[in-house]
């Protein structure tokens, strides 16, 4: 039990003078949430995560392996056979094509999936702890909360689009001998990732952000997540049938967009300009209302009229 | 600059069509001030108002000369303890104090300087590492407390700071809250229970139903109600001379005989200080012996009952 004299000897003193920020409220904010979020995961689910990215990750190694080593691996006997027909299968293509391949597919699958399960928890269990007064009670601004939301996001889409972008690249520049080639070959690829990865944090992350602020159970904000897209979805059929095709409704198929949003930055070229032109505004704009309902959700007190 | 930390001048706050604040004006110095009232009285109101968790309907509120409205720097200047739990369950308790103070802007290296020595002043070193989800309710409250005056704030709000607190803990908490008072900080203290205040100032404002009661010393609000007079309860050799005698005091309203003891009477006055000048001179004169006596609503309890019904 500490005594009185140890209160009186550790000295109330009075702040005085100006405090300049050591580092941005937003980095705690989101450093907090991503680990509130591994600490409050079960060891099982955290064990199925890990061992689902190792397989992934060690996929992406091998498979970049193969393919740039692919006529050294031919002289194992055993294995030319095989290896003759999987290059056969595939015609000779440029290493942002295997970007595409292989990082955009499993990283909207994975985000989704992370959204769902560990995004969803991110605003709504401040709520569900009153948190949300305390974070306000500091010097720290709604721009601070919600940036630092983001940036928790952030680096859980960093795991799907970032790391794999990175051991593609890695690998590539271990396993060719003309370094320069490949340099010359991939140096804008992480440019491209770079803006998929920024595609996914603030589609995904003002979605599953603006769920999670509406509800103090992350469970019921990932399931108003995952019903957000099967909504837009089916809606955009709906709207169809009733309305005509238009490229605006079809651009209203959320994911589907926001997939061929990706394809686009990957592959720089523009198949259906008008369409993409509605997809593209479709989501800006579903991402700017979210990001503007979030800001009014995010309140210290909620006041019950 | 002005000589008060905190100025709520002319605030009101209505949820909707329900009136929780009306017109509240109060001028806060450095020092504690208790805020008293029963539950649903306005005070949480009125303390999520000065720290700013709420904006007023209208009125203006100033803190150390600044207003809250985009000004994230006057936070740092503030501390908040709020009624309800608000913890990050999943984190330690040194590492939460920790965090919170980087969220106030210190280092790295100070915030787990500065947590650690907080753990240790307010008894929480025996959980360790344990995360805050463990807890039990007092020393997560003194978790909340710790954290709300962790970076040295000039301007210190505790809502309900006593809530779950054991005996021992209350006596740390309270004198900690004194201590902060005499360094010259400004704390504002809601409670709806009379004691735990008065255990920590005499200075206090009671509100009711939206509106300021009263505000000052408890027995400087005493003297102010002259609708309720002070009742003293004496036990006297003579009851009846003594009555005779204080009768036509004209600072006495009445004098009362209680049947149940022939020694005890009770005498209503309004100007409590004139009363004890007068009784030595009359007790002299009448040769009366006083073996007792006891003002019997002269504590807060009795003010805030006269005040809140």
């Amino acid at each position: 039990m500490a005594s009185k004299s140890e209160i009186y000897s550790q000295g109330y003193q009075k702040w005085d003078g100006d405090r300049t920020q050591v580092t941005p409220p937003w980095y705690l904010i989101g450093r907090a949430g991503v680990q509130n979020i591994l600490a409050s995961t079960g060891k099982k689910s955290r064990m199925f995560f890990i061992i689902a990215f190792v397989i992934y990750y060690f996929m992406l190694v091998a498979s970049t392996t193969l393919r740039l080593q692919i006529e050294n691996f031919k002289r194992i006997e055993w294995l030319a056979g095989v290896l003759e027909a999987w290059q056969a299968a595939q015609p000779a293509q440029s290493e942002v094509w295997y970007h595409e391949a292989f990082i955009l597919r499993p990283a909207i699958f994975f985000t989704f999936w992370t959204m769902i399960l560990y995004g969803s928890q991110l605003i709504s269990k401040d709520r569900a702890a009153n948190a949300l007064q305390v974070y306000f009670s500091k010097a720290v601004s709604r721009f601070d909360y919600l940036f630092g939301k983001f940036f928790a996001v952030a680096q859980m889409t960093a795991v799907v689009t970032l790391v794999p972008s990175a051991i593609i690249i890695c690998v590539g520049l271990v396993a060719t001998t003309d370094h320069l080639e490949f340099i010359k070959q991939s140096w804008y690829i992480p440019i491209l990732t770079g803006s998929f990865w920024l595609l996914l944090t603030i589609t995904y992350g003002s979605i599953i952000l603006l769920c999670s602020s509406l509800m103090n159970r992350s469970y019921m904000a990932g399931a108003s997540f995952f019903g957000f897209a099967v909504f837009t979805a089916v809606f955009p059929y709906i709207l169809g049938f009733i309305f005509g095709a238009h490229s605006f409704v079809e651009g209203l198929k959320w994911t589907s967009s926001i997939a061929t949003i990706g394809e686009a930055i990957y592959s720089l070229k523009v198949n259906e300009a008008g369409l993409l032109f509605w997809q593209v505004f479709d989501v800006a704009l579903v991402t700017g209302v979210a990001i503007f309902l979030i800001t009014r959700r995010i309140e210290p007190v909620e006041v019950v009229k | 600059m002005s000589a008060y930390s905190i100025e709520v001048t002319n605030v009101s706050k209505w949820y909707g069509d329900v009136s929780a604040l009306t017109e509240v004006s109060l001028n806060i110095e450095p020092g504690i001030l208790g805020l008293l009232g029963p539950n649903g009285a306005g005070k949480s109101t009125l303390l999520k108002l000065m720290s700013g968790q709420l904006d007023p309907s209208i009125g203006e509120i100033n803190i150390l000369g600044q207003n809250y409205h985009n000004n994230p720097q006057l936070w740092s200047k503030v501390g908040l303890c709020p009624e309800q739990d608000s913890l990050w369950e999943e984190f330690s308790g040194p590492g939460f104090l920790s965090a919170m103070l980087q969220l106030q802007g210190w280092g790295v290296h100070d915030s787990d300087r500065r947590a650690a020595e907080l753990i240790g002043m307010l008894d929480l070193a025996k959980a360790g590492r344990r995360r805050v989800s463990g807890y039990s309710k007092g020393m997560r409250q003194k978790l909340r407390i710790a954290q709300s005056l962790a970076h040295r704030p000039e301007v210190l709000f505790l809502d309900e700071p006593m809530t779950g607190l054991d005996a021992t803990s209350r006596t740390l908490v309270s004198d900690l809250i004194i201590e902060m008072g005499r360094s010259g900080m400004t704390v504002v203290v809601s409670s709806h229970i009379l004691h735990e205040v008065e255990n920590i100032t005499k200075e206090m404002v009671i509100i009711n139903q939206g509106s300021l009661r009263a505000r000052g010393n408890v027995y400087e609000i005493r003297e102010l109600l002259t609708d309720h007079p002070l009742q003293l309860e004496l036990s006297v050799d003579d009851p009846r001379r003594f009555c005779q005698a204080f009768l036509g005091k004209p600072h006495v309203v009445k004098v009362e005989l209680v049947p149940e003891d022939p020694e005890r009477v009770i005498v209503f006055t309004q100007h409590q200080n004139q009363f004890f000048q007068d009784l030595p001179e009359i007790l002299e004169d009448h040769d009366i012996h006083i073996k007792s006596i006891h003002a019997e609503d002269e504590d807060m309890e009795a003010v805030f009952k006269y005040l809140v019904h």
